[in-house]
C-alpha cells in the first residue's frame, strides 16, 4: 500500500467508473446497413440477440435458396447463426408442436406455406404477434393478424422438356395441357406430374385456388389429364428432375423456387423451357411466424424483419424466390411485378388464409374430387 | 499360526456335491496336497479356500480368521483374503512384463514404487529369475514361467500358498527338478501351502500330509507313508501307486498277524493292526515292488503262470495268472521262467474290508 | 525378504464392485427399456403422452386392426420379407458354392463384390439404384428412347423385392461360405471316391450340408428384411406402396398430422412379431450362435471342376453384380458430379462440384457429416467399451442376475431402428429432466449404441471366452477387486477386440439412419437424415454427393484397418 500514490489509485477509480457506465451513458448504436427509419428503441433487440447468438428455422426452402439471405443477414448481424431446415409444409409444424409439446427446443422461426395449419397455430397463440418496423413498405394481404409475414409470392408454373415435345405440344395454360394431352394420350399417359395433393400441402392450395377461379370448366380439364394419365409427386426437385431426365414431358403447379435454381446449371435450359399457366398460375405464400417458444426470439425479430426488408427481399430473389416488395423490383432478380405483367392480375391466384381451408369437410370433399379427377 | 481350517465344506453344482462335507486342517508351515481324481473335488475345494467359488455350506479359517461361514453368511472376496495362488495355467498377464505381473499384488497394496521395486527383485532373486523383470511372459520358457506365477504369488507375503497343479505344464524332466526346488522352497518360507494335484508323485514327494479325495470327499488324510502304506481303503490303495486286489474271506487272526483265504483257494498272511472277524470278505491290495520271486519261501506262496509281460526299461512289468487270480508284479530282473512262484512278504499286503456296496466295483478294474 | 515390514492391507476398492457391476446391468436394462415403456405406453393411450387429459384405451390396436390401409400394408411387408428372404438366401447359397467350390474364373473378386453392399447403407443403395434404373433413372430413360415404353417400374413391390435381395445376399453369402470354409472337405472326397461327378457331389453333399447355415440366414434375412425401411421408403413412397416401416414413417412424420396412437400401436404389434421371430431363432439356433462373423478357422479350400458351368456360373455372378453394384454405385459416383443426368445430354457437359461444395458448405449438411463422424467416432468407441463391459457384467462377474443381463443384451435386435427412434423420442418427452439431451447428437448415439448392443456383445463375447478365467482369478486372489481386475487385466486384454468392434461401430454408425429418422433434430443431424430430406426436396445431386461422401469415409476407414492395424471383417 504504501508504494502506491493516491493519485494513482483515484485515476484508477475513475477509469473504472467509466469503464463500467459506458453502455448507460452512450446509447447502443444501430448496426450499419441497417435502414434509417427504424425505431431507436430497435439497438435493445440488436444488443439482446447478441447473447443468443444463433437462430433456428423451419423451412420450406432450400439451403441453395437460403445462401443469399443468410450472407446478406450476417453482414449486418455476424454474430448470429442462422441454420435453416428444408421440409415439407406440413413437417414443418409437425416437428414444432412435437417438440414443444415434448417440451424440447424447436425452431424459433417457422416459415410454411401451409395457410391451414398457419390458422390452426394461430387459434392456439403459439405465434407471437410482432409489429414490425417493415410492415408499412408491405402489400396489406402480406401480413396476416401481425403473425405471419409473406416471405416471398412465387408463381407454380408448367415445366417441359423442349427436346421431346415439339413447339406445338408446348402447353401455355391447364386447359392448353389438357387439350395437346387428349390429343396425343399415348405420348403423355404417365408423363405429366404434379404435386400429390394428398401428400402435399402446396399441391392441395395450387389446385384450391385454380379451382375457386375456374369452377367446373377446372375439373373438366383436370378430368382429362387425369385420363391420360398422371403420376404426382411430392417435390418439385422430382418433377423437374423427371422433365430433365425424360421421365415426365410436363409438370405443372411446379415451384419457380426448385426451377429457377437449376435453370443456372449448365446445359439444364437446352433440355427444360417453362411457360406460366395463363388460365390461373398459383401464387404460394410463404408464411413466416415466430413462435412463443422460441428460444432466441430477438434473433428471429431481426431476421424477419431482414427478409421483408428491401434488402432481404433481393437477395431472397438471388436465391431463387420471387420477391412482392414494390420498392424491391428494381433490383430483385424475380419480381411479383413481372408476374402480373405478364398473366394479369386476374391470373395470378394467390394462396388465401380462408377459414373454409381448416373445415375438414370442405377438404375431404374437394380431395375426393381430385382423386377422381387423377384416377388415384 | 497360519493354519487353515476347512470345516464341512460343501459346494453343490446343481444336484451333484462337488464337496461334500469336507473337513481338514492344513498346520502352519505345513505343505499338504491334495489328491484325487479329476471330479474328486480337490479343486473345487482349493478354489473356495481362495474365494473364487462360493460354498453352499460349511466354514473356512485361516490363521483364526474367518474367510468364509456360509451358516453366518460371511463370505470374504478372493481379494480380502490375502492369499498366495499359482494357477494350473500360471495366468500370467500376458500384456504385462514379469516386472509388473509380479509387482501387481503390490500396487493393489498400494506399496510405494521404491518398496515394490525392491521387493520384486527381491523375489525374482528367490526364484532364480533375475534381470528377466523387462521380459514378457511369452518370451519365457515354462519352467520360467511357472517361477513367475510362484514370485507373484509370494511377493505380499501372503500367509497361505494355494496351488493349483502348478508343474502340471511342465514336461517330465523339468516336473522333478521344479518338484524338489518346491519343497525347497516352502520349507525355507515356511509358509503354509495346500497343493492339488492328480499326480500321485508329487504328492508323495512334497506333501507334509495327503488328503485323497474322491466323490467329493476325503478317503484318506495321512502322511504319505501311511498313505502308501496303509491305504485306508481300495480306491486309495489303487489311485496311490500300483496294487493288485485278491478277493478271499478271513480264516484265522493271531495278534496283528490275519490268515486270509483267497477265491482260488490259495492261503496268505497279512499284517493288519484292526480286528477281524472270522469270515468277513476282505481284499488283500499287495504293491507288485513288494512281491518278490522266490523258491525258497516256506509261505504266502503264489504260484502261476506269466501272462504278460512289460519291459520298461529299468523295470520289468509282469501279470502273473496265479489259478485264475491276476497278479501283477514289478522286479528289476527279467522273470526266466515260464512259471513263476511269488513271495508276498505278510507286511506287503495290506488288508481291506470288501466293499459290499458295488460289487465289482472301481476298485477291481 | 521376508524379514521385511509387514504390508499393508489390500486396498479397500472392493467396496465399489457391486455398485459398478449393478451400475452396468442397470443401464444396460434402461437403456433397453427406455424405447420400450413410451411405445407400449403410448399405445395404450387416447392422445399423445405428453397431453394432460389423455386417457387409457384399446382403441389405437382396434382402429388399426380393423383399417383396410393396415391390411394392405401388412400383406405387403410380409410378400416384400418372404420373396426378399428367399431370393436372397437362394442367390447368396449358390453364390457362395460357386466361389468356394468351383473352378469359376476370377472367384475370389467376385466374392469381394458380391458382398461389397454391407459396407454401404442400404438407403445408399436404393438412391444409386433409382439414379440407374427408378423411373427418371439414366439406364430406364434410355432404354425407353430406344423401345418407346418403360422397360420397367422400379416403384413397385417388386422393384421393392429386387433392390432389398441385392442388399440381404451377402448376408446369406457369408453364413455360406462360413459354414463351406469351416466344413470337413473329406466328406465331399468321399463322395467322389464313391463314385460321383463333381456337380452331383455338390448337388448330393455340399448343399445338403449346408442346410444349418440355409436356415440361419433365413431367419437371419427374414427379420431384417420385416424392418428393413430405406428400400420401402425410397421406392415405395413415391407410388404410395406402403410396408409396416413406411407405415410408422407416414403416420409418424408425413401426412396431415402425427398420430401418436396410430404409430404407437403399429410399432407395438411390429415389437411383438418381431419378439417372438427372435425368441424362435434363439431357441432354433441356440443363443451361443454369433450373428456377427468376424473369421472363421479356414480349412484348405477344395474347389471341384464344373466344366463348361463355371462360364455360366461366372456370366450370372458377373451380371448380378454388374447391374447390382458396379452400375448403380458407379451412377450415384457420376450423379454426384453432374448438375443433372439424362440421357437427353452428355452428363459431361454439365460436370460441377455444386453438389460437393452445397453439403461441404451449407451449415446443417456440414455439420451432419460432422455429426456422423463424432457419433461413429466417439460413440462407436464408448460404445464397444460399454458393450465390452456388459459381456464382462454378464460372463465374468458375480452379478446373480448375469442370465437375465444376457438375454437384455441381445433383445435390441427385435427393436427395429426406426422404433428405437420413436422411443427414444417420446421417452425424452416422458423424462423431463432428460429432455436438454433430446436435440443433441448424445440422444442419438445412445440410441445407436443402445440398438446395436447386441452385436457389439457378440463380437467380444467369444474373444472373452478364450481368454482363461484364471487370469481373473490370478488378479483377484492378487488382491484387486472385479472393477480393478476388468481395468486392469481384462480390458486391457481384449484391447484388439475393441479395436475390432470400434471399427466395426464406427461403420455402422456411420451409415445408420432409420434409428435418427424420428430423433433427429436441429443440430443433431446426421448424413442419413440429410440424405433423406435431400430426397424428399428431389435434390438428388447433393444426395449422390453425400452417398459418395459415406462411401469414402467407410471404404477408408475400412483400408487403415486393414492394412494398418490388420483387422479384417467378414473373411
Amino acid at each position: 500500500m504504501r508504494g502506491l500514490a493516491w493519485p494513482r489509485l483515484i485515476t484508477l477509480a475513475l477509469v473504472a467508473a467509466l469503464t463500467v457506465s459506458l453502455p448507460v451513458l452512450a446509447a447502443p448504436a444501430l448496426p450499419a446497413g441497417l435502414p434509417n427509419y427504424y425505431p431507436a428503441g430497435y439497438a435493445q433487440l440488436v444488443e439482446a440477440s447478441r447473447a443468443e447468438g444463433r437462430v433456428n428455422v423451419y423451412s420450406i426452402m432450400s439451403a441453395s435458396n437460403w445462401a443469399p439471405v443468410i450472407r446478406e443477414f450476417n453482414k449486418i448481424y455476424p454474430w448470429i447463426r442462422v441454420d435453416t431446415a428444408d421440409l415439407g409444409s406440413y413437417e414443418v409444424f409437425e416437428r414444432f408442436l412435437a417438440e414443444t409439446g415434448s417440451g424440447a427446443a424447436t425452431a424459433d422461426m417457422l416459415i410454411s406455406n401451409a395457410p391451414d395449419s398457419w390458422q390452426d397455430l394461430m387459434k392456439r397463440g403459439l405465434v407471437t404477434a410482432y409489429d414490425s418496423p417493415e410492415k408499412r413498405f408491405l402489400p396489406g394481404w402480406a401480413v396476416v393478424n401481425n403473425m405471419i409475414y409473406n416471405v416471398s409470392s412465387d408463381p407454380m408454373v408448367i415445366v417441359y422438356n423442349k427436346k421431346l415435345l415439339t413447339a406445338d405440344l408446348r402447353p401455355k395454360s391447364i386447359e392448353d395441357l389438357a387439350r395437346i394431352a387428349e390429343s396425343h394420350p399415348r405420348t403423355f399417359a404417365n408423363r405429366i406430374t404434379t404435386y400429390d395433393v394428398e401428400q402435399s400441402a402446396t399441391g392441395f392450395n395450387n389446385f384450391w385456388v385454380f379451382i375457386r377461379k375456374n369452377g367446373n370448366a377446372g375439373w373438366s380439364w383436370f378430368d382429362a389429364i387425369g385420363k391420360v394419365g398422371v403420376r404426382p409427386a411430392t417435390s418439385a426437385g422430382t418433377m423437374i428432375d423427371g422433365v430433365t431426365s425424360g421421365e415426365f414431358l410436363v409438370a405443372f403447379f411446379t415451384s419457380t423456387i426448385t426451377l429457377f435454381p437449376r435453370l443456372a446449371r449448365p446445359g439444364i435450359k437446352d433440355i427444360i423451357d417453362w411457360s406460366y399457366e395463363r388460365d390461373g398460375t398459383p401464387i404460394v405464400l410463404r408464411g413466416m411466424g415466430i413462435p412463443r417458444a422460441a428460444r432466441n426470439p430477438n434473433s428471429a425479430k431481426l431476421l424477419l424483419d431482414f427478409i421483408v426488408s428491401q434488402k432481404g427481399q433481393i437477395a431472397f430473389a438471388e436465391g431463387g424466390l420471387v420477391a412482392y416488395r414494390p420498392d424491391a423490383q428494381k433490383d430483385a432478380a424475380h419480381h411479383l411485378a413481372e408476374v402480373l405483367a405478364d398473366i394479369g392480375e386476374a391470373n395470378a391466384l394467390r394462396y388465401s388464409y380462408d377459414p373454409i381451408l381448416t373445415d375438414a369437410k370442405a377438404r375431404a370433399d374437394f380431395l375426393a374430387r381430385w382423386k377422381r379427377a387423377f384416377r388415384r | 499360526m497360519a493354519e487353515v481350517i476347512v470345516d464341512s465344506l460343501t459346494k453343490r453344482f446343481g444336484d451333484v456335491a462337488a464337496v461334500d462335507r469336507v473337513s481338514l486342517t492344513a498346520a502352519s508351515g505345513e505343505m499338504l496336497s491334495l489328491l484325487g481324481p479329476s471330479g474328486c473335488g480337490k479343486t473345487t475345494t482349493l478354489l473356495c479356500i481362495a474365494g473364487l467359488e462360493r460354498p453352499d455350506s460349511g466354514r473356512i479359517l485361516a490363521a483364526g480368521e474367518v474367510l468364509t461361514d456360509a451358516g453366518a453368511g460371511v463370505f470374504l472376496t478372493p481379494e480380502a483374503r490375502n492369499l498366495g495362488m499359482v494357477f494350473q495355467s500360471y495366468a500370467l498377464w500376458p500384456h504385462m512384463t514379469v516386472f509388473n505381473n509380479v509387482a501387481y499384488g503390490l500396487r493393489t497394496r498400494g506399496v510405494r514404487e521404491p518398496d515394490i521395486h525392491r521387493r520384486v527383485d527381491d523375489v525374482l532373486k528367490l526364484v532364480q529369475l533375475e534381470g528377466l523383470g523387462v521380459r514378457y511372459p511369452h518370451q519365457l520358457s515354462g519352467g520360467q514361467q511357472q517361477r513367475v506365477a510362484l514370485a507373484r504369488a509370494l511377493v505380499y507375503e501372503p500367509r497361505i500358498l494355494l496351488l493349483d497343479e502348478p508343474l502340471s505344464n511342465l514336461d517330465a524332466k523339468l516336473r522333478d527338478q521344479a518338484r524338489i526346488w518346491l519343497r525347497e522352497l516352502q520349507q525355507r518360507l515356511k509358509i503354509t501351502a495346500i497343493y492339488v494335484t492328480h499326480d500321485q508323485v508329487e504328492a508323495l514327494s512334497l506333501s507334509d500330509r495327503i488328503a485323497v479325495m474322491s466323490g467329493g470327499r476325503i478317503a484318506q488324510l495321512g502322511t504319505p507313508r501311511e498313505i502308501y502304506e496303509r491305504p485306508a481303503d481300495a480306491f486309495v490303495a489303487d489311485f496311490i501307486g500300483q496294487a493288485t486286489f485278491l478277493h478271499g474271506s478271513v480264516l484265522s487272526q493271531e495278534g496283528d498277524r490275519v490268515r486270509v483265504k483267497l477265491d482260488n483257494g490259495a492261503q496268505l498272511t497279512a499284517i493288519s493292526p484292526q480286528t477281524w472277524t472270522v469270515g468277513a470278505p476282505v481284499l488283500l491290495a499287495i504293491r507288485p515292488e513288494r512281491v518278490e520271486v522266490a523258491d525258497t519261501q516256506p509261505e504266502n506262496i503264489l504260484s502261476g503262470r506269466v501272462r504278460s509281460h512289460m519291459y520298461l526299461g529299468a523295470r520289468h512289468h509282469y501279470v502273473i495268472d496265479a489259478d485264475g487270480l491276476e497278479v501283477r508284479l514289478e522286479v528289476t530282473q527279467e522273470l526266466p521262467d515260464f512259471f513263476v512262484r511269488l513271495h508276498v512278504p505278510a507286511h506287503a499286503a495290506t488288508l481291506l474290508p470288501e466293499p459290499r456296496a458295488e460289487p465289482g466295483s472301481e476298485a477291481r478294474a | 525378504m521376508l524379514e521385511a515390514a509387514r504390508l499393508p492391507q489390500v486396498r479397500s476398492e472392493r467396496g465399489l464392485d457391486v455398485p459398478v457391476q449393478w451400475s452396468i446391468g442397470l443401464l444396460s436394462f434402461l437403456l433397453v427399456l427406455f424405447p420400450l415403456v413410451p411405445i407400449v405406453y403410448q399405445s395404450l393411450l387416447s392422445k399423445p403422452l405428453y397431453e394432460p387429459d389423455r386417457a387409457l384405451t384399446l382403441q389405437n390396436f382396434t382402429t388399426m386392426l380393423a383399417s383396410g390401409e393396415f391390411h394392405t400394408v401388412v400383406v405387403n411387408s410380409l410378400i416384400v420379407a418372404v420373396s426378399t428372404t428367399v431370393l436372397a438366401v437362394a442367390l447368396g447359397t449358390l453364390f457362395a458354392v460357386f466361389v468356394m467350390r468351383t473352378n469359376m474364373p476370377l472367384r475370389g473378386l467376385l466374392g469381394a463384390l458380391v458382398m461389397s453392399p454391407l459396407y454401404i447403407s442400404p438407403l445408399v443403395l436404393a438412391f444409386a439404384w433409382i439414379t440407374m434404373f427408378g423411373p427418371q433413372g439414366y439406364v430406364t430413360i434410355y432404354l425407353r428412347t430406344l423401345t418407346g415404353d418403360d422397360p420397367w417400374n422400379l416403384y413397385t413391390l417388386a422393384g421393392i423385392i429386387v433392390v432389398s435381395v441385392f442388399y440381404y445376399v451377402p448376408y446369406a453369402y457369408l453364413n455360406a461360405s462360413a459354414s463351406l470354409s469351416l466344413s470337413d472337405p473329406t466328406v465331399e472326397d468321399a463322395a467322389r471316391i464313391a463314385g460321383a461327378g463333381p456337380l452331383r457331389t455338390l448337388l448330393t453333399v455340399t448343399l445338403p450340408l449346408l442346410r444349418p447355415s440355409i436356415v440361419y440366414s433365413l431367419l437371419l434375412v427374414g427379420i431384417a428384411s420385416l424392418e428393413l425401411l430405406s428400400v420401402p421408403l425410397i421406392l415405395g413412397t413415391p407410388t404410395g406402396i406402403d410396408t409396416v416401416s413406411t407405415l410408422l414413417v407416414k403416420l409418424g412424420i408425413q401426412g396431415g398430422g402425427s398420430d401418436y396412437g396410430a404409430v404407437a400401436a403399429v410399432a407395438t404389434m411390429l415389437l411383438v412379431v418381431m419378439t417372438v421371430l427372435i425368441v424362435a431363432q434363439e431357441r432354433l439356433i441356440g443363443a451361443t450362435q454369433r450373428f456377427v462373423t468376424v473369421r472363421g478357422k479356414a480349412t484348405a479350400p477344395r474347389t471341384f471342376n464344373i466344366g463348361g458351368l463355371r462360364y455360366a456360373a461366372f456370366a450370372l455372378v458377373a451380371v448380378y453384380i454388374l447391374l447390382g453394384v458396379l452400375i448403380p454405385l458407379g451412377g450415384i459416383a457420376l450423379r454426384s458430379i453432374v448438375g443433372f443426368l439424362s440421357p437427353l445430354a452428355n452428363p459431361l457437359d454439365s460436370l460441377t462440384a455444386e453438389n460437393f461444395q452445397l453439403v461441404l458448405q451449407q451449415e446443417s449438411y456440414r455439420r451432419s457429416i460432422i455429426n456422423s463422424l463424432l457419433i461413429a467416432g466417439i460413440g462407436g468407441g464408448v460404445g464397444i467399451i460399454f458393450m465390452a463391459l456388459v459381456a464382462l457384467a454378464t460372463y465374468r462377474s458375480d452379478l446373480s442376475w448375469r442370465k437375465v443381463l444376457g438375454f437384455v443384451a441381445l433383445y435390441p435386435r427385435a427393436i427395429p431402428g426406426l422404433i428405437v427412434g420413436i422411443g427414444f423420442l417420446w421417452s425424452f418427452a416422458l423424462v423431463r429432466p432428460l429432455g436438454t439431451l433430446r436435440n443433441t447428437v448424445f440422444a442419438l448415439g445412445a440410441a445407436f449404441i443402445m440398438r446395436y448392443i447386441p452385436y457389439g456383445f457378440s463380437l467380444i463375447s467369444p474373444v472373452l471366452t478364450r481368454i482363461s478365467p484364471e487370469l481373473d482369478n490370478a488378479s483377484r486372489v492378487a488382491g484387486e477387486g472385479w472393477t480393478g481386475t476388468v481395468r486392469r487385466i481384462l480390458l486391457p486384454l481384449l484391447r484388439p477386440a475393441l479395436f475390432t468392434g470400434w471399427i466395426f461401430l464406427f461403420i455402422t454408425f456411420l451409415k445408420e439412419y432409420s434409428s435418427a429418422l424420428f430423433l433427429f433434430a436441429r443440430g443433431s443431424e446426421v448424413i442419413g437424415t440429410t440424405m433423406l430430406e435431400l430426397w424428399r426436396q428431389g435434390d438428388m445431386g447433393p444426395v449422390s454427393a453425400l452417398a459418395v461422401l459415406q462411401v469414402g469415409l467407410i471404404v477408408t476407414v475400412l483400408a487403415v484397418a486393414r492394412w494398418g492395424f490388420g483387422v479384417r471383417f467378414y473373411g
